[in-house]
């Protein structure tokens, strides 16, 4: 079990670097991402759920994210590096630091989606199989020594050039980690998926999460 | 020649065919993700339509759709567990291990690194375990190490009276 918390933790870790190295080398022109939002989650094995909706507006020169939340609750978070603040009627009420935050990552993959491979070709994978039905063509990787422990392999589904999946399968032939973008609409050119869904298995979590965006606007 | 090339094909074919996986079971592996993801979430996509037609607050909500919110176990507070905390802690070591490794040092590292709440009371009350198991393996190992020492030196040191000796 304690395999599969490395795992998740170094999958993870392993998203952001991704992320984060995309996002300083990248030439794009985009700068700004803004929309509402909406996330539906839950957890399978606690049977418990949460929704959350407001709207974000992420910056990437200042690597800032600041969520307006008007469900459940109304609160603002402001997230720069890895600090958050918590507002409530506009008093600083907490701050805390974010170290392990997954959905920034997403917000921060939506101007880089262009890439279809999620990156995978810059960090080491290497592509085993190609193979094509109904147009979509799947992708199978293979990990570099240093996510073999642990990662069999992953696979890409893409159609027309845009990601439609990723999922990642352990050594056990299992796949602990799936993301599915759908629903691609093009703001400024970029193509931003309006409903992203989730799958993450961890020791005690079983998370199912739906994220859908409105409203887009990138600058 | 014209075999040489025919050989080639054929083992190019034939490698393409057996290299290749099968798109269908990849295909129906995303289709059966989509499917499970969905089917987990129908319940919560029921709560969002509810909320997008009807505009509803928390407490709107829970009043006018109690079974529905009891039911989804349904969080009607926010909370940043929404983000993924379980590497909160000094470096991303835990909080015992920090007790464990540098005891006193090491829970008020844990203490002035971390913001007030729930989560720095739960990693010092980790490091203060810590601590006192590594105090508790060192007094064991003390006391041990001393007994053991000094039980050698006293059979060393003890000589068997003869009588006794020769009854043995």
């Amino acid at each position: 079990m304690h395999i599969r918390i490395k795992t998740l933790r170094l999958l993870f870790l392993f998203t952001l670097t991704l992320i984060l190295w995309h996002f300083d080398l990248s030439s794009q022109a985009h700068k700004s991402f803004k929309a509402d939002f909406t996330i539906l989650e839950r957890n399978s094995l606690k049977n418990d759920s949460k929704i959350l909706k407001g709207n974000v507006n992420y910056s990437k020169p200042d690597n800032r994210l600041d969520f307006l939340i008007n469900f459940p609750e109304s609160q603002k978070w402001v997230i720069i590096d890895s600090t958050m603040q918590k507002y409530r009627n506009d008093t600083l009420f907490g701050t805390s630091v974010v170290r392990g935050y997954q959905d920034l990552a997403v917000f921060k993959e939506l101007l880089e989606l262009k890439s279809n491979d999620f990156g995978l070709r810059e960090y080491g994978f290497e592509m085993a199989d190609v193979s094509t039905l109904d147009g979509t063509v799947y992708v199978e990787w293979l990990p570099p020594a240093s996510f073999k422990t642990f990662i069999k392999s992953v696979t890409t589904a893409s159609r027309e050039n845009l990601l439609q999946g990723v999922i990642f399968t352990d050594v056990e032939d299992k796949d602990f980690s799936s993301t599915l973008f759908e629903d691609y609409t093009f703001v400024e050119d970029l193509p931003i998926p309006l409903k992203i869904t989730q799958h993450f298995i961890g020791k005690e979590e079983n998370i199912f999460k739906t994220i859908y965006f409105e409203n887009i606007e990138v600058k | 020649m014209k075999r040489y090339l025919l050989l080639s094909l054929l083992m190019l074919t034939s490698l393409f065919v057996f290299a290749s996986g099968d798109p269908g079971k990849l295909a129906n592996k995303f289709t059966q993700k989509q499917t499970e993801v969905n089917d987990q979430m129908f319940k919560m996509q029921e709560i969002d339509r509810i909320l997008r037609d009807e505009n509803l607050t928390y407490q709107q909500l829970a009043e006018k759709y109690p079974d529905l919110v009891n039911s989804a176990n349904l969080a009607p507070t926010v909370d940043d567990g929404i983000f993924d905390k379980a590497s909160d802690s000094p470096l991303g070591i835990p909080g015992f291990w920090w007790g464990f490794c540098l005891g006193l040092v090491g829970i008020l590292i844990v203490y002035l690194s971390m913001d007030e709440g729930a989560d720095r009371k739960e990693q010092v009350k980790n490091a203060l375990i810590g601590c006192v198991i590594w105090t508790g393996l060192w007094l064991i190992f003390y006391f041990v190490f001393w007994g053991v020492l000094f039980a050698s030196t006293v059979d060393a040191a003890t000589e068997i009276p003869a009588a006794l000796a020769g009854t043995c």
